[in-house]
């Protein structure tokens, strides 16, 4: 085992493009682990990532770390709890510059190529009998005795194959109704009580209401059930205390999911009026929308300002 | 016998794909497939049904290769954020990959990544479940029991790293490691990890430049070799 942070250059400058390959590679918790150790003798002092990235917090997404003036790259590199918040950003909103990094990761490269054969072979293992003959091995498949022995043999597996296929979807979609129904978006148990700071909070705020668009009902009471689900979640956000935001942030986001609450009320009340279902779901969707968009844009405000 | 070979041969073709797969990736942009194939569409609301209807299903598997490609390496990465952990990030990963495979294609594009997250981080956490039912993994357990690991950024994450048996001797390793140097090498070594110039090294602390590089060397050299013997 060779440890990662020895390796960190010593010349200042090529430090935050070293500091990017690591957000974007495979050794991040190693990394932290190691800063922690050296920097164990300043820790009691804990800041937030928007603290220290303060108003290059988007310069950071878009351009990397080389936006981020030397003192504070290096308060980040004493802070080292926050890179890993940090690395959840880049890989949730970083723009473009990170996005190829990620891509060109050759460590992470590596294990997804790998990983992509053994993905295929699990979806053949995957697909219905039906589709075609099942995958025998090339050698076996040579010897006439073993094939004798094989077609039954294949034909009980692609048998055996089909039941689990058909019973673990049976299954699986058992399960999935509800899961849904009890935990999406502002319905899940865990939204509202996150201990993040108030910028990251709004964000996964946002980020929860961005599962409305997971599934697409097609039937008007399928959309109905949707959007009073989404209504309860709103009902849920306002008796929330949102224990991370400041009073006026908090009066913002009631005031906020009100007008949100009035909106799907509409929604609802139009399905049940006969609007179209295409209307009505490409209204709430834009709903939806606004509201994220809302949401990030405080987030973002809230961020600028600590 | 030929539709083995045949198979064979699609699966060596994915392979030969798969190592070019770097150099493809760099020429890639967001206008993957699903894009061009959206484009020729009016209502991206409804781009599962449309495309479901319009897309062969050897379209349909490009599609989902072609994503793959954009956004294996940065799911793989949230993974091992998520669950501190290499190989079990792998395998999430794949099973992550797996569903999104069985819900292919996805309702809408305009939130293909926010969806591509969303399974990668319920895969996570059905893992964890998994693994906490069984008894496995203390470390999983704790992580989890800070908060769900969906909102894991609520969890203060430095515990949640040294809670981790493997990182947790790293880190051990390498504080008891600097706690050997001797004392000039060990003030070099942390002034330049905090970012501390040589001409702050020598107004502090009276080095000159010159020994001030030697000393870090030294003190670098030192760290690898203990770090090491640690984990021999």
């Amino acid at each position: 085992m060779s440890s990662v942070l020895l390796e960190i250059p010593d010349d200042l400058q090529k430090r935050p493009a070293w500091l990017d390959r690591q957000l974007a590679g495979t050794q991040l918790p190693e990394l932290v682990a190691e800063l922690s150790a050296v920097h164990s003798d300043e820790l009691p002092q804990m800041r937030s990532l928007a603290d220290i990235l303060g108003s290059a917090s988007q310069a950071v997404l878009d351009q990397g770390l080389s936006a981020l003036p030397p003192d504070r790259l290096h308060d980040l590199l004493r802070h080292p709890e926050q890179l890993m918040i940090l690395q959840e950003r880049i890989l949730v909103d970083g723009g473009p510059y990170w996005r190829e990094l990620l891509t060109r990761s050759p460590e992470l490269t590596e294990i997804t190529c790998r990983g992509w054969t053994q993905l295929q072979s699990a979806i053949e293992n995957e697909a219905p009998a039906s589709e075609g003959p099942p995958v025998i091995p090339f050698d076996a498949a040579q010897s006439r005795t073993r094939r004798a022995f094989l077609i039954p043999a294949s034909i009980a597996a692609a048998l055996a194959t089909g039941f689990f296929i058909g019973f673990g979807t049976f299954r699986w979609q058992a399960n999935q109704q509800p899961v849904a129904a009890k935990g999406w978006g502002w319905n899940s148990p865990v939204v509202f009580t996150a201990k993040l700071p108030a910028d990251e909070y709004l964000r996964s705020v946002a980020d929860s209401a961005s599962e409305w668009f997971n599934r697409r009902p097609e039937q008007r009471a399928e959309l109905a059930a949707r959007v009073l689900q989404f209504r309860e979640g709103c009902t849920r956000l306002i008796l929330a205390k949102h224990e991370p935001l400041l009073p006026e942030d908090r009066a913002w986001l009631l005031e906020r999911c009100r007008v949100w609450s009035k909106a799907f009320d509409g929604h609802l009340a139009d399905l049940e009026n006969g609007t179209p279902i295409a209307t009505v779901r490409e209204q709430a969707d834009q709903t939806v929308n606004k509201l994220i968009t809302a949401l990030r844009s405080r987030a973002d405000q809230v961020g600028g300002a600590s | 016998m030929a539709a083995v070979r045949q198979r064979r041969s699609i699966r060596s073709n994915h392979f030969l794909t798969w190592t070019g797969f770097g150099v493809r990736l760099m020429r890639m942009s967001e206008a993957s497939r699903i894009d061009r194939l959206v484009a020729t569409m009016t209502d991206t609301a409804t781009f599962g049904e449309s495309i479901r209807s319009r897309a062969t299903a050897a379209e349909l598997e490009h599609t989902f290769e072609e994503t793959y490609q954009l956004h294996a390496n940065s799911l793989l990465a949230f993974l091992i954020n998520r669950l501190r952990n290499l190989h079990d990030a792998e395998e999430v990963s794949q099973q992550a990959w797996l569903q999104v495979h069985r819900a292919w294609p996805p309702a809408r594009t305009d939130h293909l990544r926010a969806w591509l997250f969303n399974i990668a981080r319920h895969a996570a956490v059905d893992f964890l479940r998994r693994r906490s039912k069984g008894g496995i993994d203390t470390i999983s357990l704790d992580i989890e029991s800070q908060s769900d690991p969906m909102d894991s950024r609520a969890a203060a994450p430095l515990e949640s790293v040294l809670a981790n048996e493997d990182l947790e001797r790293r880190h051990s390793a390498l504080q008891s490691c600097i706690a050997m140097l001797p004392e000039e090498e060990k003030i070099v070594f942390i002034a330049r990890q905090k970012g501390k110039s040589y001409k702050t090294l020598r107004a502090e602390f009276d080095i000159e430049q010159n020994r001030a590089y030697g000393l870090l060397h030294a003190a670098v050299e030192r760290l690898k070799e203990c770090v090491k013997r640690h984990f021999q």
